[in-house]
């Protein structure tokens, strides 16, 4: 067992004034069968006038709901909290067959298709084909970033060859539905990273296995999960929506300690 | 012999007087036009509507029945009825309602169901809209004006009064509101049945309103008004398609739509009519289970029949649908509003073979069926002939507490005389549904 103390801050500066602001995050992790959420906290800025609420998602993702009517330029959310990793990979809960069919942004094009077909796993258990398509988009993908964004799909991204954990994931997610393994993708926090991480979990019986795509490996106990979805667009950590015709700029920072 | 309705011309000068409009879009263009009306009404026998009305409300229950599964516990899909394939690459089937159970457990509770008649007699169902139905308003409109020109026809006719609709409607809204007034929700204007969602509104009483005129807080819609006041919402009736409800949910794009909704709707604190994701039940794919949902959770034969429907999916059918190509009418899912239908008998050899490659490489794409030879109606044109016209039945099955066939219906014909296609995005017209009393 592991115990890690996280954090997570986003700010997003508006060039002027932004009202009716309303907004969701996916930022409270909530406590599985691999990590126990012992201490969790959120403040969001601007809180005077302000009204927060949570909610859930059918994902079973606790949301942050939160709307702004007041105008304001700078709206930052801070998530702190302490967490218990007691077990490495498995994750409780039935792998429903949702997650076996392709989403949004994993949709099968020719690229995603012909590589499947060119790297056919041989294992026999899912999870071990899995690890197989895992090696195969690893030697195949460089890690770059500023080429894709959050709405590039796993078939552009493959056929860029190039890309961050979230076209990891999400490629690695559409191969393994190809293959007929129920799978899932995750946002969450990873050790030191500075940033937040996306990877994936995989069906395997009736369990989930956490697997790290972008860096070709089974999750540690450095990971505390946030969110997960069919793809990214089912659970983005935030989303907001609101008048004002400024522009945003946003800064993260998070940290995952052991103590 | 039912005695039909005169003064065509003026009724459909009142229609457009009191701007009863259909909006379709073409080229990008928004274009209003009238809808016209024909005078001459549509009969249904008692005996006829004795039977429609069981078979409706058997579908509709039934179909109900299916949303409630396949959004909780998957029991048909479990017990090898409906393929999970069928609804889980559906469009129509929305992950983001998985686990939710609307108020009162009612998905559908307006069902727009077409029907068509056979030149035998025989009712078959076209298909069933369990989305965003429209056309009530404009029978009952119609209705209304033709009882002002022609008071005498109706009181000879034995004609079911239909004006009950709007009490239909208002306890429906009543009846699953989760506390606090009913609403209308329009995207406005410039929608296709903007004419309807006002009709309602003033007549049911509930507050015709846009998405700017709501808030959610801590998961509870309210009305907002001039002086920063709120009225809580206990039932939507919206007119707004599921992907353009909740920008936090579904399209982040959408500028119609009212952020957190869905998180009242999932806290059970709003009823929405009608339900998001009600698209998995009224898909074209699914549409060909119907009896076997019937049989399923009502252990009842269908008593209305499905137009006989092949799925390529299936090995068996597929090869029919190949070899029989030409004396079908395919159907492609995801599309609706008579979009994505074509006829073999119309295709030429090098079409024939085409759509042969096409339906065997996506099998699950499509939907094929026989083409139904129904009855003609007769319409009166614009030089006073009479000529004859395809027509079919859009009937209303409302469910509250009960569920409850509307006693009349809206009645499209085609545009063209010899042409199959009814739906008025692609022109054509309506008549007056009438049911008798008594034979």
């Amino acid at each position: 067992m592991k115990r890690l103390r996280f954090e997570y801050s986003a700010e997003l500066k508006f060039s002027g004034n932004v009202s009716e602001h309303c907004f969701t995050l996916r930022c409270l992790p909530v406590s599985d069968g691999r990590q126990l959420i012992r201490e969790a906290r959120y403040e969001i800025s601007p809180s005077e006038n302000s009204k927060i609420w949570l909610s859930r998602d059918s994902f079973g993702n606790t949301l942050i709901c939160g709307r702004i009517p007041e105008p304001h330029d700078v709206f930052s959310f801070h998530i702190s909290g302490k967490a218990e990793i007691i077990n490495t990979r498995d994750i409780s809960g039935f792998p429903s067959a949702i997650y076996g069919y392709s989403s949004p942004l994993t949709k099968q094009g020719e690229c995603i298709k012909k590589f499947y077909e060119e790297n056919k796993p041989t294992a026999e258990f899912p999870i071990d084909r899995a690890m197989e398509l895992c090696n195969s988009l690893y030697s195949k993908m460089k890690y770059e970033k500023g080429v894709t964004n959050v709405h590039t799909s796993a078939e552009e991204a493959l056929s860029l060859g190039k890309g961050v954990c979230q076209d990891y994931a999400q490629i690695f997610l559409s191969l393994c539905r190809m293959d007929g393994i129920r799978c899932r993708y995750v946002s969450g926090l990873a050790y030191e990273s500075g940033e937040t991480h996306a990877w994936t979990e995989i069906g395997n019986g009736t369990r989930w296995y956490g697997i790290d795509p972008a860096n070709n490996r089974f999750i540690s106990e450095n990971y505390i999960k946030l969110c997960h979805g069919r793809d990214y667009s089912d659970c983005p950590i935030e989303c907001g929506i609101y008048l004002g015709n400024s522009k945003g700029v946003q800064t993260v920072t998070s940290n995952v300690s052991e103590f | 012999m039912v005695t039909p309705v005169a003064n065509s011309k003026e009724i459909n000068e009142l229609l457009a007087r009191y701007g009863v409009k259909f909006g379709i879009y073409k080229n990008g263009n928004f274009h209003e036009q009238l809808f016209p009306f024909d005078a001459i009404p549509r009969v249904i026998s008692a005996a006829d509507f004795a039977m429609l009305e069981k078979g409706l409300i058997q579908r509709v229950d039934a179909l109900n029945m299916f949303l409630r599964d396949v959004y909780s516990d998957k029991k048909i899909i479990s017990d090898g009825v409906v393929p999970d394939d069928f609804v889980y690459s559906s469009t129509g089937f929305l992950q983001q309602c998985d686990g939710v159970l609307p108020p009162k457990g009612i998905y559908s509770h307006i069902s727009g169901i077409d029907l068509v008649q056979a030149k035998d007699g025989t009712w078959y169902i076209l298909e069933d809209n369990l989305r965003i139905p429209s056309g009530a308003s404009y029978p009952l409109i119609a209705r209304e004006l033709c009882r002002m020109t022609s008071p005498d026809v109706f009181r000879e006719a034995n004609v079911r009064d239909n004006r009950n609709y709007i009490a239909l409607l208002r306890e429906t809204m009543n009846y699953v509101n989760c506390g606090g007034i009913n609403v209308i929700l329009t995207p406005g204007r410039y929608n296709a049945a903007y004419f309807e969602h006002s009709y309602f509104a003033e007549k049911t009483g509930a507050v015709l309103v846009q998405n700017s005129d709501l808030f959610v807080e801590d998961n509870v819609l309210y009305l907002k008004d001039y002086q920063n006041g709120r009225t809580r919402i206990g039932t939507v009736y919206r007119r707004i398609s599921d992907e353009y409800l909740d920008p936090m949910t579904f399209l982040p794009e959408s500028l119609i739509g009212i952020p957190h909704i869905m998180d009242a709707y999932r806290a059970g604190n709003v009823a929405l009519i009608n339900a998001p994701g009600n698209g998995a039940a009224d898909d074209k794919g699914i549409y060909y289970f119907v009896p076997k949902m019937i049989e399923y959770y009502l252990g009842e034969k269908a008593i209305l029949k499905n137009a006989p429907t092949y799925l390529p999916f299936y090995e068996d059918d597929r090869k029919y649908v190949l070899d029989n190509l030409e004396k079908l009418v395919i159907k492609d899912v995801s599309e609706a509003g008579g979009y994505g239908v074509v006829f073999g008998s119309d295709m030429t050899k090098e079409q024939l073979t085409d759509w042969r490659k096409l339906i065997t490489e996506q099998s699950r794409r499509f939907i094929a069926q026989e083409v139904i030879d129904f009855i003609d109606l007769p319409i009166t044109d614009e030089q006073g002939n009479t000529t004859m016209h395809k027509a079919d039945l859009r009937a209303f099955v409302l469910s509250g507490e009960k569920t409850k066939v509307w006693c009349s219906g809206l009645t499209r014909f085609s545009r063209t005389e010899n042409s199959f296609v009814v739906n008025s995005s692609q022109g054509g017209g309506f008549k007056d549904t009438w049911v008798l009393s008594q034979e």
